[in-house]
């Protein structure tokens, strides 16, 4: 086996000759973002293209903005990258023959450029109004990275933070790893050096280790980029986990679903076991750690580590009371500790560098950045990584550009399903994990949805209120019956069935979930309901009461209308509409028959004119025959 | 130093709240825990305040620990509880509970008739012993505020023994966890997810078809009416419960029988006997009532009179028995001893096979090829005679036995037995020797097995047979050093004395042939 350092020198020698090479280079985002905006097609037409121009094509992660995948960079000798946005194939092909053979870098279809030098109107992607307030640390591979390689992540160097623990006595790494600060990035923040320290000091010799890659928050994808752009990193801090507990077996339970991110995983172990960077005695330090990865089957509670214990064990996927904790009994009753995915990628870098530099980020409490997947209605969605404390108005609106169609900003949703829903007056506070309890949500996974004035809180309630009770788990009576219960009461609501008296039903229903509830899944999963009624009660009202939905989303409450002043007679709607319930003649004001409509929305959304409005339904007497 | 409510209560390290609760008379509504499984902290009824813990604790999994203060009864805990409970309820036919008329209606009302589906008001099988019942009643429940929800399951009725009814099912896992934990066979499982979680086998098969092994174990911890024995649940609360011995192979499993009406009704493993608690089999789980009380018992004595067997009195019926010993030299007569005796009918047996020097004393089914081979005349036999054309020297049959097994039509006299319910004694078992109790009273004049033997040695003048009870049979054989035997019988036998168990009940019938193909029936 040859030793690190000449492993380190081999890997940076050929990171450096990929952008000293005479051939250019194609860098194609192909992480699962990428591939779901259609970055395969346009591989295949460049490597088409490559028969013809000597070309590269590397393969690389995720590099943060969705809304511009798919994306290519392209690289020739001695310049700089330059990212394109939104290829396709044909396109992408042009902009490959304009650049390597005309020459011409087309600054105005770039969105910037990495690496070192200049190009003349084209900024660094570093200063693109999405990156530029962003602390990319975790993250800092992502995009940039062959993952499949692992000499690239050697050549930024990976294994580094590895090879430094190795070198220190097992405490000494839990010391260092506490006094950075890092908290469980999974969602209840626990410190990650105290979880290790208990599971360290239980007697039992036999201990794991367990990644938790089963993400399943809807609108969540952070774990799944990390992975896919950077896996090693990921394995680096497991294996310093491992060794800081004195674990021999590790566990990767990553979701079905992911299947990229499976595949990465296994070329890195295997990348990795080749390198002695696992298995026995690694690099030649007497530590023996392996890891299998385990593929969860599509359950959203298995994230809840002691349900994810149970299906690592073969078991249903249903969670046990805590105390014990899976720190005094996990898998297979042993000592086990459970870390995030970023939790663990973070990692490497503290054990890297000086416990001092980490802190400096974040607040007081909350140490370190934070990806989020910005989502929803916001301008610029994509993968983003913040220092903890950043506002919500720089992730917003610095960072997100706005709101789309720059429409008002109602609220954002925090946390996934379990999180909780915060309104826009609160602009100005921060997200960290204080900060977000204080306010009634979690920081969850990291998952930002934004809300704008068209969505419904009585809707959105419902919605992860669906997702929750067809993901519970069905074993504790609050949780099980308690959510389907509270699902049904805001249906009624937001059919305009509701009364008064449904208020205090809904706070009961609440109170006795998350109070009875056995794991975090049934603790936390009316507090969306919570804060929607705590922050948005006027909006409960208007259901409950008025029998209006303001935002027009709930269908029973509202009924569609042309107006007759603004209808130009075009008769799209009526040709579009599947019932046939509009009629109207060529160039006359159209009309809509209620009782037909099924409210579909075609008319609306196709309507050229805007002439479709939703009136809400108490306002109308309907004249039956 | 442990506090409950204020008051400072003796514990032990190691236990949970809820034992240490139970050990000091301290009321915790609970539904899924239960003593003979693993903690499982699904019903959340237990929950109780910790103090310094934030939030609220189930009593069934946390332990104690010196210096907690545990608070089990506050207005908060009650109202948790009181909303568990409601929503346990939105979804359990709840009218026995909440009808304005459920008082009266359980004083008044006769008891259950049999009917296809549960309406929740006097049809449920588990009326009596129902334990949401129970808490209903300690916590004074009297309206639910919430949706009502039926959910429409079909009822189980398509394997033998017992009906599965899962609307009725509050999802405590006690029928899970029984299967899995105690018994080891995971048939029963969580099935589904969300709120469609319910209770069933894989791939929703029927259980006959599955590995289950009918041990009913599931049925006797289930807390409601969704697992009931078939051919016990019409019957409401026992008038008593009495433990015996199950005699039907060597394992010696203990059981608790219910009586009602001065019947067998149903039976369940004896709670109080743990070492045992695994292992019951099918035959005495389900079988025994439907075999025992069957029709067909033998129930007068008869002799045979102008080639008919007419019913007579024990008095005509030992002494025609002891005619024929006194007519046949002792080498022509054989006994044939049953292995379902008990260990005192055993003894007595050969002690009046010695007294009248008969050598020729059978044991198995093996032993009768001897009656040929030694031109046995008179057969004295305790378990049937099969292939009766197959022995042409025999002139005389006596049949000692619980039914008409073969051999019935030409015997000459036929003694009805007692079945091993029906008698009080010991029987040596795998487990060592074990008691007998008498549950029920022997149908019309059949008797136990030693009286018969007593009453024909009286009827040929020989002594020594003069006992009132087994306890004085136990006594000569210690002081003789005669130890009883056990008799070779597995466990997967599948006759009682000579007849087969199949024949005379139903379901086992059905289990039996659905399953031939296989190695192990269950």
């Amino acid at each position: 086996m040859i030793d690190f350092d000449t492993m380190v020198k081999k890997a940076k020698a050929s990171w450096n000759s990929l952008h000293d090479q005479k051939k250019p280079v194609i860098f194609a985002g192909a992480a699962s973002c990428g591939r779901a905006a259609g970055i395969l097609p346009v591989i295949e037409q460049l490597k088409e293209l490559s028969k013809k121009i000597p070309l590269d094509i590397i393969e690389v992660g995720c590099i943060g903005p969705c809304y511009l995948e798919p994306i290519i960079g392209i690289q020739i000798k001695g310049e700089p990258t330059i990212l394109y946005a939104n290829v396709q194939p044909i396109q992408a092909q042009e902009l490959v023959e304009n650049y390597l053979v005309k020459n011409d870098p087309q600054p105005d279809k770039a969105i910037g450029t990495i690496g070192e030098g200049k190009i003349e109107g084209i900024q660094s992607f570093w200063e693109h109004p999405m990156i530029k307030d962003q602390v990319r640390i975790v993250l800092k591979n992502c995009g940039i990275i062959d993952p499949a390689n692992i000499n690239h992540y050697l050549a930024m160097d990976g294994y580094q933070g590895l090879k430094q623990a190795l070198a220190m006595k097992p405490e000494d790494v839990i010391e260092k790893v506490q006094e950075s600060g890092l908290r469980g990035r999974g969602g209840a923040g626990f410190p990650t050096g105290l979880k290790w320290k208990f599971t360290r000091s239980e007697k039992e010799p036999e201990k794991y280790i367990i990644c938790n890659a089963d993400e399943g928050d809807p609108g969540a994808f952070m774990n799944r980029s990390l992975i896919e752009g950077d896996p090693h990193a990921v394995l680096e801090g497991m294996v310093i986990g491992a060794y800081a507990i004195g674990a021999s077996t590790g566990y990767v339970y990553c979701r079905a679903e992911y299947p990229l991110a499976i595949d990465r995983f296994e070329k890195a172990i295997a990348a990795m076991k080749k390198h002695g960077l696992l298995g026995e005695n690694i690099l030649n330090s007497g530590f023996s750690f392996d890891i299998q990865i385990k593929k969860g089957a599509g359950a959203f509670v298995c994230g809840e580590e002691t349900a994810l214990i149970a299906s690592i064990e073969g078991e249903r996927g249903m969670p046990r009371q805590k105390p014990p904790y899976p720190s005094q009994e996990g898998v297979w009753g042993k000592p086990t500790v459970i870390n995030n995915v970023e939790t663990l990628g973070t990692v490497p870098v503290i054990l890297r560098e000086k416990s001092s530099w980490y802190t400096k980020y974040g607040t007081k409490q909350s140490k370190g950045t934070k990806t989020f997947s910005l989502v929803g209605k916001v301008k610029r969605t994509g993968l983003i990584e913040v220092p903890l404390g950043t506002t919500l108005r720089k992730v917003i609106f610095d960072i997100g550009g706005g709101i789309k169609e720059d429409k008002g900003f109602k609220a954002i949703q925090v946390g996934g399903p379990s999180g909780g829903t915060i309104p826009s007056a609160f602009i100005d506070e921060t997200l960290d994990y204080e900060e977000l309890t204080k306010l009634g949500a979690i920081m969850g996974s990291g998952g930002v949805v934004v809300i704008d004035e068209d969505t419904c809180v009585v809707d959105l309630a419902k919605y992860f209120l669906q997702f929750i009770q067809a993901e519970s788990c069905g074993k504790c009576v609050p949780c099980r019956v308690g959510n389907k219960q509270l699902l049904d009461l805001l249906v009624k609501i937001s059919k305009g069935l509701g009364n008064i008296d449904d208020f205090e039903l809904l706070e009961e229903l609440a109170f006795t979930i998350s109070q009875g509830s056995l794991c975090g899944l049934g603790k936390t999963a009316p507090n969306p309901v919570i804060t929607t009624l705590t922050y948005f009660r006027d909006e409960y009202k208007a259901h409950v009461i008025d029998k209006i939905c303001p935002a027009k989303v709930c269908k029973d409450l509202f009924l569609y209308q042309v107006d007759a002043e603004t209808c130009i007679g075009c008769e799209i709607c009526r040709k579009r509409c599947p019932v046939g319930a509009i009629t109207g003649e060529k160039k006359q004001p159209h009309v809509i028959d209620f009782e037909k409509c099924i409210k579909c929305d075609v008319c609306s959304t196709n309507c050229p004119a805007k002439a479709i409005r939703k009136i809400d339904k108490v306002s109308v007497k309907i004249v039956s025959n | 130093m442990l506090v409950i409510n204020g008051n400072q209560v003796p514990y032990e390290e190691g236990k949970t709240i809820l034992e240490i609760a139970r050990e000091n008379d301290i009321y915790i509504p609970t539904l899924c825990a239960h003593e003979r499984l693993p903690s499982f902290g699904a019903c959340r009824m237990c929950m109780v305040k910790v103090h310094g813990n934030k939030g609220f604790m189930n009593a069934c999994t946390t332990k104690v620990k010196d210096g907690m203060v545990v608070t089990t009864e506050s207005l908060e805990i009650k109202r948790l509880r009181r909303s568990i409970f409601e929503l346990i309820l939105s979804e359990h036919p709840s009218s026995c509970m909440m009808c304005a008329q459920a008082e009266h209606c359980d004083k008044f009302n006769s008891g259950i008739m049999k009917a296809g589906v549960i309406t929740g008001c006097n049809t449920c099988p588990n009326k009596e012993t129902c334990e949401l019942r129970k808490i209903s009643d300690a916590l004074n429940f009297k309206t639910i505020r919430f949706p009502m929800f039926y959910k429409h399951l079909p009822i189980e009725r398509n394997d033998p023994f017992f009906d599965r009814d899962y609307n009725l099912c509050i999802h405590c896992g006690r029928c899970v966890r029984v299967c899995q934990d105690v018994e080891g066979a995971s048939i029963l499982v969580f099935t589904h997810r969300g709120h469609d979680t319910k209770v069933g086998t894989s791939f929703e098969k029927p259980h006959i078809e599955t590995d289950c092994k009918f041990c009913g174990q599931c049925v006797d911890v289930c807390p409601t009416g969704a697992l009931s024995a078939r051919n016990q649940k019409w019957y409401e609360t026992p008038d008593e419960q009495v433990s015996t011995t199950c005699l039907l192979c060597d394992k010696g499993c203990r059981f608790q029988i219910d009586v009602k009406w001065g019947r067998m009704v149903g039976m369940r493993p004896d709670p109080e006997y743990k070492t045992l608690e695994t292992g019951i089999c099918v035959k005495g789980r389900f079988c025994l009532p439907v075999l025992l009380n069957n029709m067909d018992r033998l129930r007068f004595p008869r002799i045979r009179r102008n080639f008919k067997l007419y019913p007579t009195n024990w008095d005509e019926a030992a002494a025609k028995v002891a005619e024929i010993f006194e007519n046949y030299p002792p080498s022509k007569i054989a006994l044939y001893i049953s292995p379902f005796l008990i260990d005192e009918a055993d003894y007595l047996f050969t002690k009046i096979a010695s007294d009248l020097e008969i050598t020729n004393i059978f044991r198995s089914k093996e032993d009768l090829t001897n009656i040929n081979k030694k031109g046995i005349k008179v057969l004295y036999t305790t378990e049937g005679l099969p292939n009766l054309d197959k022995y042409k020297s025999l002139e005389k049959i006596i049949l000692q036995e619980v039914f008409s097994a073969d051999g019935h039509d030409f015997a000459d006299v036929i003694l009805p037995a007692a079945a091993f319910t029906e008698e009080t004694g010991t029987i040596t078992t795998n487990h060592g020797i074990m008691t007998v109790e008498k549950v029920v009273k022997a149908p019309d004049l059949a008797l136990e097995d030693w009286k018969i033997v007593a009453k024909i040695a009286q009827e040929l003048d020989l002594s020594g047979f003069k006992f009132i009870e087994t306890s004085e049979i136990q006594g000569e054989m210690k002081r003789l050093g005669i130890k009883g035997k056990t008799r070779g019988v597995e466990e997967h036998y599948l006759k009682y004395r000579g007849t087969a168990i199949a024949d005379k009940v139903p379901d086992f019938k059905i289990l039996i042939e659905a399953r031939k193909e296989r190695d192990k029936l269950w």
